[in-house]
């Protein structure tokens, strides 16, 4: 891959060990991904900021990389725990404690203490034909699909130099020839809103890391999409997905394959994720809620079971009163959560990616169901 | 037997190898304290890939696995190099980080076990 005379510079160690490192890492992944050079990017989003999924390997790291400073706007993914109110969470003192120092770590850096899997909920909305590196799985693929924007699927380390650099290199999804389906999916059924999420497992566990492209959704939410593309993400690895007639980019490949959705399929998947009955608790927030997800469980909530919902602290602050049996919590969701430390054998959710990740990373038994179900 | 390949971290070690034909989760098949293969269906479970021109064919699993390189190098129980057939996010960005010198494109299966191997990641060949 080309690099200017400012970047090799850089690379030399001009700007400091760490930026020498950070850029290294950009050349390197560059050269493996047949990247021509190095683009400027608009903002970062960082993955690997729980201490349950980097442990004191990554703390570490962190914090030897933490005397540097990010020349873009960069924010972070959920932490393990809510920032402030762990305790309420049952978070244990010695999981808090290295949390933190992530955190620290990370702000140090300059990186925005705003711990999110929905950045686009919080005030950081790329617009169409930007280019960003972000990481999380879904953030990516709704950046990519809902709103245009251009991002790879970054890893933490990634996302992190191209933060401390401000530039990605220039292959995959930052390439308009690569944004192009080869796998048609055609729905032949109305859609709840659960089976957006049913629905974007399904399609990701047949497309991979493929772009599947969906005809015949005439009207979905941005909600929905985000639900769908989760749901992608998670049962494969889709960093994007395109709908006929509804989202900014729709490119497909002369002769595609194409494959029919039976609603059974759908159906199957529901009962994967139902390997238990009696829920400890109820879960919302994977993706973390938008303020209007949150106000609708507000005004139809019946039930008198606990219920968690994760959303931004952006997101959190915009509510004073709060239902008794519900709480909600900030810059944390289940998936990064120890929550398997903290009492909890079965969780219901709406979301498939959240029951995947309960099930395969927490060992939970799970349950799914549509929102409305699980409030009434 | 000379044999070149592409730099991916540059870098001069001599170093005995060790060969794994199955790809290298990190996280989950190595212990970061120890510096031992943990894969229970690795024949090579025991072993150690302390100071070892660690072959294998490329890296597999959690991105987290660049951070249990970090870690092994920070416990100074990192390979001294590392060979891939395939270079792959994970593991070169793990490299990077710990200063391990790496070289990818070379066919591993020429390479003999439990040899002294002189790696050249400065120009991208090894020497046995």
């Amino acid at each position: 891959m080309y690099l200017t005379k400012d970047e090799e510079a850089i690379l030399n160690g001009e700007l400091g060990e760490i930026k020498a490192k950070a850029m290294r890492i950009l050349a390197t992944l560059g050269d493996i991904f047949d990247a021509d050079k190095l683009i400027p990017i608009e903002s970062a989003q960082i993955a690997g900021v729980s201490y349950k999924t980097i442990g004191d390997a990554g703390l570490e790291f962190l914090e030897d990389w933490s005397n540097t400073k990010v020349i873009i706007e960069s924010r972070m993914n959920p932490a393990g725990m809510d920032l402030k109110n762990w305790r309420e969470m049952g978070i244990s003192e010695t999981f808090a404690e290295k949390q933190l120092r992530i955190i620290k770590a990370l702000t140090s850096m300059g990186v925005k203490e705003s711990c999110s899997c929905t950045p686009y909920h919080a005030g950081l909305v790329p617009k169409k034909g930007s280019h960003i590196a972000w990481s999380e799985s879904s953030a990516v693929v709704y950046a990519n699909s809902v709103l245009g924007a251009m991002t790879n699927r970054e890893g933490g380390p990634s996302a992190l130099s191209a933060a401390l650099i401000g530039k990605t290199p220039n292959y995959g999804l930052h390439l308009k020839k690569n944004r192009i389906s080869e796998v048609v999916f055609d729905i032949n059924f109305e859609l709840s809103d659960l089976d957006y999420s049913l629905l974007g497992y399904y399609i990701g566990s047949i497309a991979k890391n493929k772009i599947p492209a969906i005809i015949g959704i005439k009207h979905a939410s941005n909600l929905q999409l985000k639900a769908l593309g989760a749901g992608a993400a998670a049962g494969g690895g889709v960093a994007m997905f395109m709908i006929e007639n509804l989202t900014p980019e729709y490119e497909i490949i002369k002769n595609p394959e194409k494959i029919t959705v039976e609603y059974d399929e759908l159906v199957k998947i529901q009962e994967q994720f139902c390997t238990c009955e009696h829920p400890d608790i109820i879960t919302f927030g994977c993706p973390h809620c938008s303020y209007e997800e949150i106000i609708d469980i507000f005004d139809k909530v019946k039930t008198e079971q606990e219920i968690w919902i994760c959303t931004s602290r952006e997101v959190k602050e915009r509510f004073q009163k709060i239902p008794n049996n519900i709480k909600l919590f900030c810059d944390t969701c289940m998936v990064v959560a120890p929550i398997e430390e903290i009492g909890i054998t079965c969780l219901a959710t709406d979301s498939t990616k959240c029951a995947h990740y309960s099930q395969n990373l927490s060992n939970l038994k799970t349950l799914i169901k549509s929102r409305e179900e699980l409030i009434s | 037997m000379r044999i070149n390949g592409n730099k991916i971290v540059p870098g001069i070690v001599k170093a005995f190898s060790i060969v794994s034909e199955k790809p290298i989760s990190f996280l989950g098949d190595i212990d970061p304290k120890k510096g031992v293969i943990i894969d229970k269906y690795n024949p090579l479970k025991g072993e150690s890939i302390v100071n070892k021109c660690l072959i294998f064919p490329y890296g597999k699993g959690s991105t987290v696995g660049s951070y249990i390189i970090y870690q092994l190098y920070k416990n100074n129980k990192a390979p001294a190099a590392i060979i891939n057939k395939k270079a792959e996010a994970i593991i070169a960005v793990g490299a990077i980080i710990s200063d391990i010198p790496m070289i990818d494109g070379i066919p591993i299966e020429k390479i003999p076990n439990n040899t002294e191997i002189l790696v050249n990641a400065n120009e991208g060949y090894v020497e046995f």
